[in-house]
């Protein structure tokens, strides 16, 4: 179990009564796409921000290549290889958009320092941000902080790419530069858990699937199979599945 | 050509360091003199805020309270133990980094109007030690020194406090240059965002609280052997607010605005006293007006104009 | 035992002020560093209304309402606003914003003051001649107007509480309070109802302000302690919790007359301090507040 890339291992997370997930455990192997599904307030964020360090599990463990990183602070984490991208945009809106670029890969240090710059500019290309990169990133629009957002994770060479829900909100055309952007990182052998709403992409994206509700995991597996499951339509869709 | 932004800032201290350099050539009044000595020392613990609430974002209403520290300190070792001003000054520095350490490591988890919340009650608590320990510290009397030049005119004073500030802003700019600045802006920003990419939010904190202080402390220590004089007045709150009003006035989070601010704030108010009118209450008027219409401050905005012009 | 009462009096007085501060940061979850010279205004209209003009101190302190309502309108209106409209440009800066305006603002009020009126105190008369004694029971013996400020204090106290918690209006402030997106879209003009909260905050402020003149004077710094105490009660209580603000306001008031009598009266101002930064430290949600979740 453990020498897989990211196992999680019966977590459990309490919020002073609020039980937010129960007796979680699955394992994701290097180099898979995974979505991560559910409803609303089935617990996703809460995983990803146990995974990320933010607060320790009420019970159980979580592994990233062997190592124990429950109960690390998220910096932690994040030299150990784990990026994140967040449900709501964070960016750090005074500097600019190269700066951004440039705190994490120096914080993380997992790539020399005289590389640096170089991926920054070359990532920010591919993004098509080129042209913004000495702007203050707080007069980005939405979509372009989110896409910002998005290429700071892939900055240091992660091990493992949470992305919490990367395309709420974002134009069409932009979508489909993070959905190449994904899928290029993923042909290249990186892991990614996808975390979204946006169903159609998932399924069209991931090949493997896990579904939560209610702070539980409710199925998992290759995606064709999980989606036709009741119990996940009946998770998403209340009663209504019944009557299909 | 779009120049980097902390050159300029590098730049410009460069040219007012140059101008003031000038200034006793044209300006013989001890006077005069000795509001720009005055004006330096809150440049300096305007920058050292700066570091901290400007550039980090953690908004510490006690900067004077680290002068006062730094003021006393010098001040007791060298009135009970004959220490030399200069060994004095020296130890100001270790003590109020100590200090900052142990507030910053307070403050760690707290943001926003919770830690300025703190820092007030610190400074007022530092400040009731101080002046109701009347046995060590004279308390309200003050505690009387002597100067760091003996009998020397103002003019030494004047060169000596400049030179302090150009080496301190010369750290600074090497300081906000290097990836430390990104990792204390970062957590200005956003620090839950800065940690989950790896800033070591708490240490890189804890520096900037220790710096500052320590920036505050060495100007404290200056300042009581100029003046000869530590009292508790040096770390009332006002005084604190006077500090980051400059630093906010002058452009907070760069690098040169604290120093343009305390340049040109002391000696105006020392005008402005000369006409009866309140200088406070300008000054306070101003702060409001640069934060609420104007939040780039003086050199903010003129670093701003340059860019659109360029 | 008259230390006990002692406190409770005074806490009721601090209650007036810490309520006002609470609905503030509730409401638009700002800490106003200006507080104390509401209160600074509001000494300042009783003391000169009732100088001046003669008239009776109780209808004074209706004056005193007024203005404290009329000043802290103009306060949101002009200083207040861009912390929620002009929300993207300073949604990154908020709290400096705040911290930094009512800063300011709390020196060019104190300034101002001291421009207009000169730094030296202005004493305001009591609410009723200030020889009298009054006999309570065979307990305490104290002065009859601080009787009656404690009664009109009291007495202002509850009906604000009973306000705030059960009336239409209070569920209103408290449904902003606690979502203002969300109240605003279920219809609520969220800007209007902190508008006034920002005035009755002011109005109550300057109504401890106006009964509590008699006893501290109307002075440019008058306001500083008190708007410390209802930091040190406002964190106590609980950030934003109206029934924590109030139990704080009664605690702080007593443990201070304790402190000042049995431990050390130099030292007397400096409790709450402590007392604040170990609940800053230890318990920020102080003892009724919530705790704020940040991811």
């Amino acid at each position: 179990m453990k020498d897989r890339l990211l196992a999680i291992c019966g977590i459990s997370k309490n919020f002073g009564g609020l039980q937010a997930l129960l007796d979680v455990s699955f394992e994701i192997e290097e180099g898979e796409l995974v979505g991560l599904i559910g409803p609303n307030g089935s617990g996703k964020t809460t995983l990803l921000n146990l995974i990320n360090g933010y607060y320790p599990p009420t019970e159980g463990q979580i592994f990233l290549d062997g190592h124990r990183i429950d109960g690390l602070s998220p910096n932690q984490v994040a030299k150990l290889g784990v990026s994140r991208m967040f449900q709501a945009t964070r960016i750090f809106p005074r500097m600019t958009v190269l700066e951004n670029m440039l705190t994490v890969a120096y914080a993380v240090g997992r790539i020399p320092s005289g590389e640096i710059e170089r991926r920054a500019r070359e990532i920010l290309e591919r993004l098509n941000l080129e042209r913004m990169i000495h702007e203050e990133a707080g007069s980005l629009s939405g979509g372009q902080r989110k896409i910002l957002e998005f290429g700071t994770c892939f900055m240091s060479e992660p091990k493992l790419v949470l992305l919490d829900e990367p395309f709420a909100s974002i134009h069409p055309d932009l979508k489909g530069v993070l959905e190449e952007f994904m899928r290029a990182h993923y042909e290249r052998g990186g892991t990614i858990v996808l975390v979204s709403h946006d169903i159609p992409s998932v399924v069209a994206a991931c090949p493997r699937v896990i579904v939560l509700n209610a702070g539980q995991v409710i199925a998992d597996g290759p995606t064709q199979e999980v989606i036709r499951k009741d119990e996940v339509a009946e998770a998403y869709l209340g009663g209504f599945a019944q009557g299909r | 050509m779009r120049m980097e932004k902390r050159k300029l800032d590098l730049l410009v201290s460069v040219v007012v360091f140059c101008l003031m350099a000038l200034v006793p050539v044209f300006v013989k009044s001890a006077y005069w003199l000795g509001v720009l000595v005055v004006a330096l020392y809150f440049s300096l613990a305007a920058m050292g805020w700066n570091l901290l609430g400007g550039f980090t974002g953690q908004f510490s209403i006690a900067p004077a309270t680290f002068c006062m520290i730094g003021m006393y300190t010098s001040a007791m070792l060298v009135h009970y133990l004959h220490w030399s001003p200069v060994a004095g000054i020296l130890m100001s520095i270790v003590a109020t980094a100590i200090v900052g350490l142990l507030l910053g490591w307070v403050c760690l988890r707290l943001r926003g109007p919770y830690l300025a919340l703190t820092t007030i009650g610190f400074a007022e608590i530092v400040r009731g030690l101080i002046r109701f320990s009347y046995d060590i510290t004279r308390g309200d009397l003050g505690l009387s020194v002597p100067k760091l030049f003996g009998g020397g005119g103002h003019v030494t004073y004047f060169y000596t406090f400049l030179g302090v500030v150009v080496l301190v802003q010369l750290l600074l700019y090497f300081l906000i240059r290097s990836r430390v600045g990104l990792y204390l802006q970062s957590i200005r920003d956003d620090d839950v965002a800065a940690s989950g990419r790896g800033v070591n939010v708490v240490g890189w904190k804890t520096l900037a609280f220790t710096l500052s202080s320590l920036i505050c402390g060495l100007s404290g220590g200056l300042y009581v052997h100029f003046i000869g004089l530590a009292s508790p007045e040096t770390g009332l709150i006002i005084q604190s607010g006077l500090i980051i009003g400059m630093a906010v006035i002058g452009g907070m989070g760069t690098l040169t605005g604290p120093l343009i601010g305390g340049l040109l704030l002391q000696p105006l108010s020392e005008l402005v006293r000369e006409f009866g009118v309140q200088h406070m209450l300008i000054f306070s008027l101003l702060i409001i007006l640069a934060i609420r219409f104007w939040r780039e401050g003086l050199y903010g905005s003129f670093r701003k104009v340059l860019a659109r012009v360029s | 035992m008259d230390v006990l009462i002692t406190g409770i009096i005074m806490g009721t007085f601090y209650a007036l002020l810490a309520l006002g501060l609470s609905l503030i940061f509730g409401c638009l979850k700002v800490v106003n560093f200006a507080h104390g010279e509401f209160f600074m205004i509001g000494a300042y209209v009783y003391a000169l209304i009732a100088l001046k003009v003669g008239m009776n101190p109780f209808l004074v302190l209706i004056w005193v309402v007024a203005f404290g309502l009329i000043i802290g309108l103009i306060v949101e209106r002009l200083l207040m606003r861009p912390l929620y409209q002009k929300y993207t440009e300073w949604g990154a800066m908020r709290d400096e914003y705040a911290i930094i305006v009512t800063f300011g603002l709390s020196l060019f009020l104190i300034n101002l003051a001291n421009q207009i009126f000169g730094p030296y105190p202005i004493s305001g008369p009591g609410l009723m001649p200030m020889k009298e004694r009054v006999l309570l029971g065979n307990i305490l013996m104290m002065s009859s107007h601080r009787l009656i400020a404690f009664c009109v204090g009291a007495g202002v106290l509850i009906v604000a509480f009973v306000l705030v918690r059960y009336s239409p209006w209070g569920k209103i402030i408290q449904a902003v309070s606690q979502n203002r997106f969300g109240a605003s879209i279920a219809g609520i003009n969220s800007t209007k109802v902190s508008s006034i909260v920002f005035a009755l905050s002011s109005a109550l402020a300057g109504l401890a302000g106006a009964l509590l003149c008699p006893i501290f004077s109307a002075e440019p710094f008058v306001g500083a302690l008190p708007a410390v105490k209802s930091f040190v009660i406002v964190v106590l209580g609980g950030m934003g919790s109206v029934p924590g603000s109030i139990l704080g306001a009664y605690l702080l008031g007593v443990l201070e007359q304790f402190g000042a009598v049995y431990i050390s009266y130099t030292y007397r101002d400096t409790f709450g301090f402590v007392i604040l930064i170990l609940f800053l430290v230890f318990r920020p949600q102080g003892l009724f507040g919530e705790k704020a979740r940040e991811v």
